[in-house]
């Protein structure tokens, strides 16, 4: 008895076989089944048994069998090979459905884990299957508008002065720079480690480039209107003092629902199929009324 | 499984073809992209070309659920949840990230607990999909029982399962590419282990497009057969390098002067080896690979996040010559010297290998390297159970690679890589940059147009010197900056190797201190101190130096003899990660492991090859 049950629980077959059709009669009950009906239309009663005596093996069911073999041994069958699958496919079936007569699923904890998790799966397969409409979607992009904000882009020229050259004195150098820039006169200054023009950066990489300090300094200067195109400074860096120009600053701004359909569409199937799997079980388990017996696990006595 | 020349490598590449002609991704549009710059426009990338997700079966088995998609959100910067539903976030997002899954059976665990999968209703397949994390972990401890013997269950190889996930990694990477902005690289590992020593590499792809199935150790464990397969890659469009990591752990086999087969090496494996493999990951989560004491007894510093224990060994040391770093550049200019070939011309990276998705690098913002095990609170990396024959506390919260190249691409930081125009760093953000020549002014470093001067007069770091030296003596200048949101510099050195008669030599200078008065007459050093208050783990910048520069000459130069030379800058003392969390717990830290430590870089070295030698030695 148990060797049969082995070989059921090995087969994937099996289960495709067993359950598929459950699962997509499960699927469509739950699908016209309005969530206020408690009733349902689907019964908690352990798998149910074809009543056909037929049994076909069809063609997808055949490339699924040579797929297997393919798989495990790098080759197609031969012919006697594949007359054999055949027949161990035909014995299995044969085994299974009269497994299933006498009953030998019920009560099982492997069955029934499985069961549950296969309805899980399906699920979430439906779900990734459903096609949202364009007000669903227009409406996830205004529920989720800061997704698909592009942040802000800073074209900069700066000049540095060196803590390491000029100790205490970088404080002065740089006020004589920025005035020196101020007036016009394009002075040179203390090498630095990355370029002295930073084209179109986002505040993040300006902060990887310089530091948090120098990030918050510029957004800042830019928020209290430093004009564009005019030195400014001091701005201090963990290395040293800059002096700083803005050279453009495009203010960071939401992207529209045309502007970001593609991503807000993927988001939104990956937020819906979540959401999908939660609310079907949810519905499904209002089906059914839960009576929980009175228990206390205290009292059991440890083997 | 036994010997990686069987014929079924054949057969599979066979396969493989036929899949990969199904694998056709395109490249993502290069919207974000700026105008390359010069040379010495050249801007430093930082990044993390080792990650592990769920596809990979040891990191599966760690109870990791995270996906590509995931490691690579967390290393843009973006939150990330844990299994206790805290989140995690980078302090300092990464520039580039690479997602490199074990290749062996790539995904098979995570795909074993799909129900309709044939595997599901095995004993495997119910240990995989259990919610139990010692069961699931068991799962991974039969996967590598099933390694050693060679023998796994029916139906482990399942290639349109590899196929599948192979897609969905090299997907994922496209999606999250914007040029310009944020790389991510197609990558794999192929994990190949010969006798307990790991011979591990990854595998970077330039691109996307046509990539071909990953060519794992289950197909061949000897490199050259991967060396074979990346060059076959090349010759239909597809370039790719690979990295070898964990030398430390090799058992003395990733820089033995034998091939494969035990044949001495030559100047053609030197040549494929050159480039095929231009860079070695020189730290990571399991130690790094610079050197250790018993090469380099009188370098202070090499004694520094050792992790010697053979990996699921139960603790045996492995070798210690033939797995290290410098030592392999000495044998290298050695054989240079006496052969005239040298197959250990490589630069340096750092990269994490964390087995969590995500690449926790920071110290004082580190969530372990094993995912859920992990990552959720201090408490949950306070056991001294054995992780690997080691207690977790030996794990190391590093590295990251360093490239200077002209914009953040696929194309710019693969040239970059290419080139060696690399460094690898503990984890920091710490820059440092170098050029060697001959007619270098000795104050470059003061000049504001050092790089261009560089550049026109000398190589970068990874470059090649080649004599004829004209009775002069190469000189190198070196700049470094500290990570803006992390700890002063210590002092740099310049690190150099030699050949004479026969027998190898290495020195350690100091060129640059926070404060000159440190040097002693007789040369030495005094140690720059030690800040941290453990108990609070803190540390404050009140010594070292936020900037060092230095100029140096050899002063010790024989032009007849190749030579090496690479920087390694020394931050001063912080938290190491196991203090950060012992201060979160308000527990003393554990003694096994230093309080502190001095995070690092270490560059990819200048060489200096004599005239008429530096032919045999380029790249072919």
């Amino acid at each position: 008895m148990h060797d049969v049950l082995a070989r059921l629980l090995r087969d994937p077959l099996t289960h495709f076989l067993a359950l598929g059709g459950i699962v997509f009669a499960l699927w469509a009950a739950l699908d016209t089944a309005p969530a206020d009906n408690p009733a349902g239309t689907v019964s908690a009663a352990p798998v149910s048994v074809p009543d056909s005596r037929d049994i076909l093996i069809d063609a997808a069911e055949q490339r699924l069998l040579t797929a297997y073999f393919t798989a495990q041994w790098r080759r197609l069958p031969t012919e006697a090979e594949f007359r054999e699958l055949l027949d161990a496919r035909i014995r299995e079936e044969v085994l299974m459905r009269e497994a299933l007569a006498l009953g030998l699923d019920r009560g099982d904890r492997v069955i029934r884990q499985r069961l549950a998790q296969k309805l899980e799966m399906t699920l979430r397969e439906v779900a990734a299957l459903e096609t949202p409409t364009e007000a669903e979607l227009a409406a996830f992009h205004a529920r989720h508008r800061d997704r698909y904000a592009l942040p802000p882009r800073i074209s900069l020229t700066h000049r540095f002065v060196s803590a390491r050259q000029h100790g205490d004195a970088a404080a002065a150098r740089a006020a004589a720079l920025l005035h020196a820039l101020q007036s016009g006169d394009d002075v040179s200054a203390d090498p630095f480690h990355a370029p002295g023009i930073l084209l179109a950066e986002t505040p993040d990489r300006l902060a990887r480039v310089f530091g948090n300090t120098f990030r918050d300094a510029v957004l800042a200067a830019i928020q209290d209107g430093q004009p564009i195109g005019r030195w400014t400074g001091p701005v201090a860096s963990p290395w040293g003092i800059h002096v700083v120009r803005i050279d453009d600053y495009q203010p960071g701004r939401q992207r529209g629902f045309a502007e970001s359909r593609a991503a807000v569409e993927q988001d939104w199937r990956e937020d819906a199929q979540a959401a999908a799997e939660v609310r079907r079980i949810e519905l499904m388990r209002r089906r059914y009324r839960v009576e929980i017996a009175p228990f206390d696990p205290a009292t059991e006595r440890l083997q | 499984m036994q010997n990686a020349r069987a014929t079924g490598s054949g057969r599979r590449s066979g396969i493989a073809a036929l899949l990969a002609a199904l694998l056709l991704p395109g490249q993502p549009h290069a919207e974000n992209r700026v105008n390359a710059g010069t040379p010495p426009e050249r801007q430093v990338y930082f990044g993390d070309l080792h990650v592990h997700t769920t596809y990979s079966n040891d990191s599966f088995g760690y109870n990791n659920d995270r996906t590509p998609d995931v490691a690579y959100r967390y290393a843009k910067g973006e939150p990330v949840a844990t299994v206790g539903g805290a989140t995690i976030q980078l302090r300092t997002p990464l520039d580039f990230l690479a997602v490199t899954d074990h290749a062996e059976y790539l995904g098979i665990f995570s795909a074993m607990t799909a129900p309709e999968h044939p595997l599901n209703p095995t004993e495997l397949g119910r240990q995989a999909s259990s919610s139990d994390v010692a069961t699931r972990y068991a799962a991974f401890g039969t996967f590598i029982r099933a390694l050693r013997s060679g023998e796994f269950p029916e139906g482990f190889y399942d290639p349109a399962n590899t196929l599948s996930v192979w897609r969905q990694i090299v997907e994922t990477a496209d999606a999250h590419y914007e040029p310009g902005r944020f790389t991510a690289f197609a990558g794999y590992e192929w994990t190949s282990t010969v006798q307990g020593g790991n011979m591990h590499r990854n595998v970077i792809f330039e691109g996307s497009a046509d990539l071909p199935l990953p060519f794992a150790a289950s197909d061949s464990r000897n490199p050259e057969d991967l060396w074979t397969w990346l060059e076959r890659q090349r010759m239909r469009g597809v370039d790719a390098i690979a990295i070898p990591h964990n030398s430390n752990v090799s058992d003395g086999r990733m820089f033995a002067l034998t091939d494969s087969f035990g044949e001495p090496i030559d100047a053609a494996y030197a040549a494929r080896r050159t480039w095929n493999e231009p860079l070695v990951e020189i730290t990571q989560q399991k130690g790094t690979s610079e050197t250790h004491p018993a090469l380099s007894p009188t370098d202070e510093f090499a004694d520094f996040e050792l992790f010697t224990e053979l990996l699921i060994s139960g603790g045996t040391p492995g070798k210690v010559s033939g797995s290290y770093v410098r030592e392999a550049w000495l044998n290298g200019v050695r054989l240079q010297a006496e052969a005239g070939f040298n197959p250990f011309q490589f630069g340096v990276i750092g990269s994490s290998d964390n087995h969590s998705g995500t690449s926790a690098v920071e110290e004082g913002n580190y969530t372990g390297s094993r995912g859920p095990a992990s990552d959720g609170t201090p408490a949950l990396r306070q056991p001294t159970e054995l992780w690997g024959g080691l207690p977790r506390q030996s794990f190391s919260a590093a590295g990251l690679t360093a490239v200077w190249a002209e914009e953040n691409t696929r194309e710019s930081l693969f040239a970059a890589m290419r080139r060696r125009e690399t460094y690898g760093t503990t984890g920091t953000h710490l820059r440092v940059r170098l050029f060697a020549g001959w007619e270098l002014p000795m104050d470059l470093h003061e000049r504001a147009e050092r790089e261009a001067l560089g550049y026109a007069r000398g190589v970068p770091m990874g470059g090649v010197l080649e004599g004829p030296a004209r009775g002069r003596s190469p000189t190198i200048v070196v700049w470094a900056a500290r990570d803006p949101e992390g700890a002063n510099l210590d002092r740099i050195q310049i690190i150099k190797g030699w050949t004479a008669n026969g027998a190898v030599h290495e020195r350690i200078h100091d060129v640059a201190l926070s404060d000159p008065a440190r040097r002693r007459s007789d040369g030495s050093v005094t140690p720059v101190g030690n800040t941290v208050d453990v108990p609070g783990a803190r540390h404050t910048n009140t010594i070292g130096s936020a900037e060092l520069a230095a100029a140096w000459t050899d002063p010790d130069f024989d032009p007849t003899q190749p030579a090496f030379y690479y920087v390694r800058v020394i931050e001063i003392p912080t938290p190491r990660w196991t203090t950060f969390d012992a201060a979160a717990l308000g527990v003393p830290p554990l003694d096994l492991v230093p309080a502190t430590l001095q995070e690092r870089a270490f560059t990819s070295p200048v060489w200096y090859l004599p005239a008429g030698q530096a032919g045999t030695a380029r790249q072919p």
